[in-house]
């Protein structure tokens, strides 16, 4: 492994993410080269630094209003305004619409969505997305 | 599949306050901290991570273990933070329109007790490209594998790889110039 391969995989040698061989390998180098060590130090000086960043943390009480929110959420879905459930009901129509014009496999990026209630880029989703928006702009 | 958090996540399908207190107690940090340094505002972090949660509570009762729980929380947490940015880019643009016709405006102000080093650190990461930055968090900051990272962020191992390469040798230059 010459020294530009080795300083490609530096990055992935400190994670611990090659193949065995491959660690081994550049484990190998580094022990030898000098150039290369620096070069490794210095990747490992920007993980030190970053790591010695003080956690950003929850405030007292986050749980809680989490859970008074979410009860919310739970109880009240139908106590929407007249208007805001008309139009729920109307992005349920344009989500159904776009369902059927979805090729039967969407590819598989999206899998791991929160399963929130409209598919992202469906006309409901951007839909809903004005929705929620507009009070705030 | 293994996951400690699943048991939880059936009884927030089954309506289980407990559980649902249990799980916003485990991720609460991590996700605060994911948020803030990648939003880098840690004000804006309790807003998405309270809509985290919800979205959690909400989709319980339909996670499918395709993926390990916290690497779907930490997925939802990635999408809504990458929103919320592109919406404050957005409002900042229209800002800076504004001021460029005289209305004027005043410099933010940062906190004084912000310290320096953290300040050029923050800086740095914003600097990078959000998935850059993204991986780079969650690999360092959070200790995620590859593999989940992948999954976060929807991309390969390959692109992960090199994302978090890039990532390092990108803020690398930029503490050098700083
Ligand atoms: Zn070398």
């Amino acid at each position: 492994m010459d020294c530009s391969q080795v300083r490609r995989y530096v990055s992935a040698f400190m994670d611990e993410e090659l193949d065995g061989e491959k660690q081994n390998r550049v484990a190998g180098h580094l022990a030898g080269c000098r150039e290369c060590a620096q070069y490794f130090r210095e990747y490992a000086r920007v993980d030190a630094r970053l790591s010695e960043l003080p956690r950003i943390d929850a405030a007292p009480g986050f749980a809680s209003r989490v859970m008074a929110a979410a009860a919310e959420h739970a109880a009240a879905p139908e106590a929407a305004s007249p208007l805001s459930r008309l139009l729920r009901i109307f992005a349920g129509i344009f989500e159904e619409i776009t369902r059927i014009f979805e090729p039967g496999h969407r590819p598989d990026t999206r899998i791991l969505d929160e399963f929130d209630d409209c598919p992202p880029l469906s006309m409901s989703f951007a839909y809903l997305n004005l929705l929620q928006q507009s009070p705030r702009g | 599949m293994n996951d400690p958090d699943l048991i939880l996540l059936e009884g927030i399908a089954r309506g289980d306050q407990g559980a649902f207190e249990s799980l916003i107690g485990r991720y609460q940090g991590p996700l605060h901290n994911f948020i803030g340094r990648y939003v880098g505002d840690a004000s804006l972090a309790e807003d998405i991570a309270q809509e985290v949660f919800i979205r959690v509570f909400r989709a319980a009762r339909r996670f499918e273990p395709r993926t390990r729980v916290s690497t779907w929380i930490f997925r939802i947490a990635y999408n809504l933070s990458m929103t919320e940015l592109d919406r404050l880019r957005r409002r900042q643009k229209i800002r800076e329109a504004v001021e460029e016709h005289g209305e004027g405006g005043e410099p933010a102000c940062e906190p004084a007790e912000r310290l320096e080093l953290e300040e050029e650190l923050t800086a740095a990461l914003e600097q990078l490209p959000g998935n850059q930055r993204a991986a780079l968090l969650l690999r360092v900051n959070e200790g995620l594998s590859y593999r989940e990272i992948g999954q976060v962020l929807g991309v390969s191992l390959q692109s992960v790889e090199s994302l978090l390469h890039r990532a390092r040798s990108n803020l690398k230059r930029y503490l050098e110039k700083s």
